[in-house]
């Protein structure tokens, strides 16, 4: 008796070994193309009644659609298994890509405000001088909830900045505090 | 805004026009070519000092309007603008020109009075002012602290002033009729002697403040403020004989000390003017900062 039913999934080193003995353009009158039409659906009625009609009779075409069918199926399942692992991709490309929008969303990071304390300190020192520029901005920082200069974040950037500006009007004017307070807009 | 047109650098060409225009006039009668142009050179000196006091009372005043959010530093630019102004008027009473209308004015009582009645309100707001920008910094935290070394040096000015008042035979109002300008006299000289003890603040503040432009504000308060005491001391060492006032006469005094009295008017006019400049600077700064800030925000926005 011949075992007519289909093979149990095979391991992907087998799938390697899946040959298709069909290489002949046409036999027992079914082509090539004719065998992937009904395999994969596209098939008329005709072709499938007649494929059907002539498998009933011919072992060799049954064992054939066996093995295709059979290597057809796995196809569609690795495939499925390649598709599952892309979306998990996707995924983590979003998650990544939310991570960015959400740190723009969410203002200025710690380079920021380096950057910004940098300009700041550029602003004062040709009015004020190197020396004195960095103690108004330790002052400014001492004076505020962040208590020194490193401890300085976009949180208690405000209280900082006006600060300085008050330390920038008593050393330099109304308008020198106008540049410090525009130049250290976040 | 006066300090757009009042610049330094326009200071600085009054104060060196009026030493060349004095050297021009003086080195030619000093090698006998020419007789002296004594109504020319008074009238050069008269017009300069209006005009520098004149500069540095409007310029202080600008300069007071800009720190009028900052009550220290508002009161001691206002303080340092009623000096100019006083000074001001001092320069006009005390002018060489009326030597030529009435004779022996500029040695006579009456001049000295009121050039004490003067001298010493106007000490007194430098003092003031000069008081109110110490406090002021110093309520800032910079750490614009005053070193021993610099006590040390306040003290050496102050003890030369001391000296001065105490072993010196007499003053030039010592002899005067009025009881006023007998007590003023010395007076004013202590309060000279206090203002001259902040150049030393002052210096310090310029040595903290680098090469920015605030202290060239410093420097030039510093020159003003020290060189007039300087100039009563070596005046009073140089020639111990003579009567001490706070300007020199020209009868008794070498041309030098005329001039350097001249430069001394400038140098209010010079800090006046370096201060002014700051707000100026900030404003155009801060315009090509607005300029920019559109070109920076396209550039981020997404094409």
């Amino acid at each position: 008796m011949q075992d007519h039913s289909l093979p149990r999934r095979r391991s992907g080193r087998e799938k390697s070994s899946i040959s298709f003995d069909v290489t002949s353009d046409m036999k027992h009158g079914i082509s090539e193309l004719e065998w992937n039409d009904y395999l994969d659906g596209p098939g008329t009625v005709e072709l499938r009644d007649r494929i059907e009609a002539h498998m009933i009779g011919c072992l060799e075409c049954w064992q054939l659609y066996e093995r295709l069918s059979d290597a057809t199926r796995e196809l569609v399942e690795a495939s499925e298994e390649a598709r599952s692992g892309l979306p998990l991709e996707d995924r983590r490309m979003h998650a990544m890509l939310r991570g960015i929008f959400s740190r723009i969303r969410s203002g200025p990071t710690k380079s920021h405000i380096e950057g910004r304390l940098n300009l700041l300190e550029g602003v004062l020192t040709p009015f004020c001088g190197s020396q004195a520029a960095l103690s108004a901005l330790h002052a400014a920082a001492q004076k505020s909830p962040a208590r020194s200069l490193d401890r300085v974040t976009p949180d208690n950037w405000a209280p900082f900045l006006e600060n300085l500006s008050a330390i920038a009007t008593a050393m330099c004017g109304a308008t020198f505090a106008g540049l410090i307070r525009e130049s250290g807009q976040l | 805004m006066l300090a757009r047109y009042i610049t330094p650098r326009i200071v600085a060409v009054g104060l060196s026009g009026e030493v060349l225009l004095l050297s021009a006039l003086y080195m030619p009668s000093a090698f006998g070519w020419t007789p002296r142009f004594r109504v020319t050179e008074a009238l050069v000196m008269t017009v300069a000092g209006i005009l520098a006091f004149g500069i540095a009372l409007l310029l202080s005043l600008e300069v007071a309007a800009e720190f009028r959010q900052a009550r220290w530093s508002y009161l001691a630019w206002m303080m340092l603008a009623a000096n100019a102004a006083i000074s001001l008027v001092k320069r006009s009473a005390g002018s060489p020109l009326f030597d030529f209308v009435t004779a022996g004015y500029r040695t006579s009582p009456l001049r000295g009075l009121l050039d004490n009645l003067l001298v010493v309100p106007a000490n007194v707001c430098l003092l003031i002012g000069l008081l109110a920008m110490w406090w002021g910094y110093h309520k800032l935290g910079l750490g614009f602290r005053i070193e021993w070394r610099d006590r040390g040096a306040m003290a050496g000015v102050a003890a030369l002033f001391l000296m001065l008042l105490l072993f010196r035979g007499s003053l030039s109002q010592g002899q005067s009729p009025y009881l006023i300008s007998r007590a003023l006299q010395p007076l004013g000289l202590t309060l000279l002697a206090v203002i001259s003890t902040f150049g030393v603040v002052l210096h310090r503040y310029a040595v903290r403040m680098g090469d920015g432009k605030l202290a060239l504000v410093m420097r030039w308060l510093m020159f003003y403020v020290l060189l007039r005491g300087v100039l009563v001391l070596a005046r009073s060492f140089l020639s111990p004989g003579r009567p001490l006032l706070l300007d020199s006469p020209p009868g008794l005094e070498d041309w030098a000390f005329d001039v350097l009295w001249q430069v001394v008017q400038w140098t209010a006019a010079m800090a006046a003017a370096y201060c002014a400049q700051l707000p100026v600077s900030a404003a155009q700064q801060l315009k090509q900062l607005r300029a920019a800030r559109p070109s920076v925000v396209r550039a981020q926005q997404p094409a």
